[in-house]
């Protein structure tokens, strides 16, 4: 529907549509419909759309009687003379063979950010534990003693392990690391009891971080080891 | 106008051009350049740049006939071309346009030199707007390209809907909206100026 007719009821619309299309494409068309033909004989606007269409229809077919220049042709020729001979599409289908050179460099590619990336990951991890030994060690330094004041061995490890805990900068990933060259390996400790004092450490981690969690976690059971 | 099929004089001949015989181009030429030339003269108006861009069309023609698919009617491809051309230049050309007018507003200060009145020039227009034709053909000017393109298809060329589509690059039903719209928008020019 055009837009000018937009404010017309709709009978109007749909009959004026009609009449364009019988206008524009009679042998398409079945004729105008017979509701729109009877709105048609008793509508002015509609029977005046019609004749104006008729009548714009027939000047827009009228053309213009001047044809091409005579020597049209032959200057396009003369142009066309002096162009190279058409070339075919640069465009390439992508064949077999560069498809696999394609995934050859893709794979080599994924290797390579693998490679960066994995190496990135090792100095970032290397950096963060030579960062809190550093910590520890000044730590240590500062107080003249290994940062705790246990009686028996296990005593001490225990306040060490929560010393080393409090460090700001440790995380999960670099505890077990820096534990076992800090602690396990000057207190010569055995590996089983290695891992239940970092289970039993994460445990107390844990109570601080979720506070209301805190009656279901287990009794600090560091005294007992 | 009835569009033809691509005849086989057509396909060897559009054969033998991509095979190196730039020769077997010029029946081709001398077959559709009144067609191209029409198409662009009515959309334009302007003989000149019809001229111009008909050149313009059978080049760029030339240059892509690799791209040209041998199965489908030669005269739509060509069409279509042509409509290209000649709708990038008016678009070109109505912004040039525009920026005059811009240019203009700027520097009008009021002692804009206006055209001294010419009196047989005032009675050569009078008897131009005579004719309701020129009337209707100048409202035409005044569309914008897409609907001016599917009039002059339609109404001058008399290319059935399907070719207009294919020309135009654009979806069967939308030649008829182009159609209907068109009408009314000449209808709107031709009411503005209380020539209908």
């Amino acid at each position: 529907m055009n837009q000018f007719n937009d404010n017309l009821p709709a009978i109007c619309q749909e009959t004026q549509a009609e009449i364009f299309m019988e206008l524009d494409q009679p042998s398409v068309t079945a004729g105008i419909q017979e509701t729109m033909l009877a709105h048609l004989k008793s509508c002015e606007a509609c029977e005046q759309y019609r004749t104006d269409t008729v009548r714009l229809l027939a000047a827009l077919e009228k053309t213009d009687p001047a044809s091409a220049p005579a020597a049209l042709a032959n200057s396009i020729w003369q142009a066309i003379e002096a162009e190279p001979l058409p070339l075919p599409p640069t465009n390439k289908v992508l064949t077999f063979p560069s498809l696999v050179e394609l995934l050859k460099y893709q794979v080599l590619m994924f290797i390579f950010l693998g490679l960066l990336t994995g190496l990135s990951f090792l100095g970032l991890i290397h950096r963060e534990q030579t960062m809190i030994r550093d910590t520890y060690n000044e730590r240590v330094e500062a107080t003249g003693t290994l940062g705790h004041g246990g009686t028996t061995q296990e005593e001490a490890l225990i306040a060490l392990i929560s010393d080393v805990a409090t460090l700001p900068e440790l995380t999960n990933r670099n505890l077990k690391p820096l534990l076992h060259d800090n602690v396990m390996q000057p207190f010569e400790l055995d590996l089983v009891n290695f891992d239940i004092l970092i289970a039993q450490q994460q445990f107390r981690w844990l109570s601080l971080a979720f506070p209301a969690q805190k009656t279901d976690l287990p009794a600090d059971h560091s005294e007992s080891l | 106008m009835a569009d033809k099929e691509l005849t086989p004089d057509e396909k060897t001949l559009i054969s033998q051009v991509l095979a190196g015989d730039k020769k077997a181009f010029r029946p081709l030429v001398n077959g559709y350049t009144e067609d191209v030339y029409q198409y662009i003269l009515q959309v334009t108006g302007n003989a000149d740049l019809a001229s111009e861009l008909t050149h313009e069309t059978f080049i760029r023609a030339f240059r892509y006939l690799y791209s040209y698919n041998r199965e489908k009617p030669f005269k739509p491809w060509l069409m279509r071309i042509a409509a290209n051309v000649t709708r990038s230049r008016l678009k070109k050309e109505s912004r040039k346009e525009d920026k005059i007018i811009s240019i203009r507003e700027l520097t009008d200060t009021g002692d804009w030199d206006e055209p001294a009145y010419d009196p047989l020039e005032a009675v050569s227009d009078a008897l131009d707007d005579i004719s309701f034709d020129d009337m209707v053909t100048r409202a035409l000017r005044k569309l914008s390209p897409k609907y001016r393109q599917a009039l002059v298809l339609r109404y001058k060329m008399k290319y059935s809907y399907e070719e207009i589509a294919e020309i135009m690059d654009i979806p069967l039903n939308t030649v008829g909206t182009r159609l209907s719209r068109g009408v009314d928008r000449v209808r709107q020019v031709l009411a503005e100026e209380d020539s209908l």
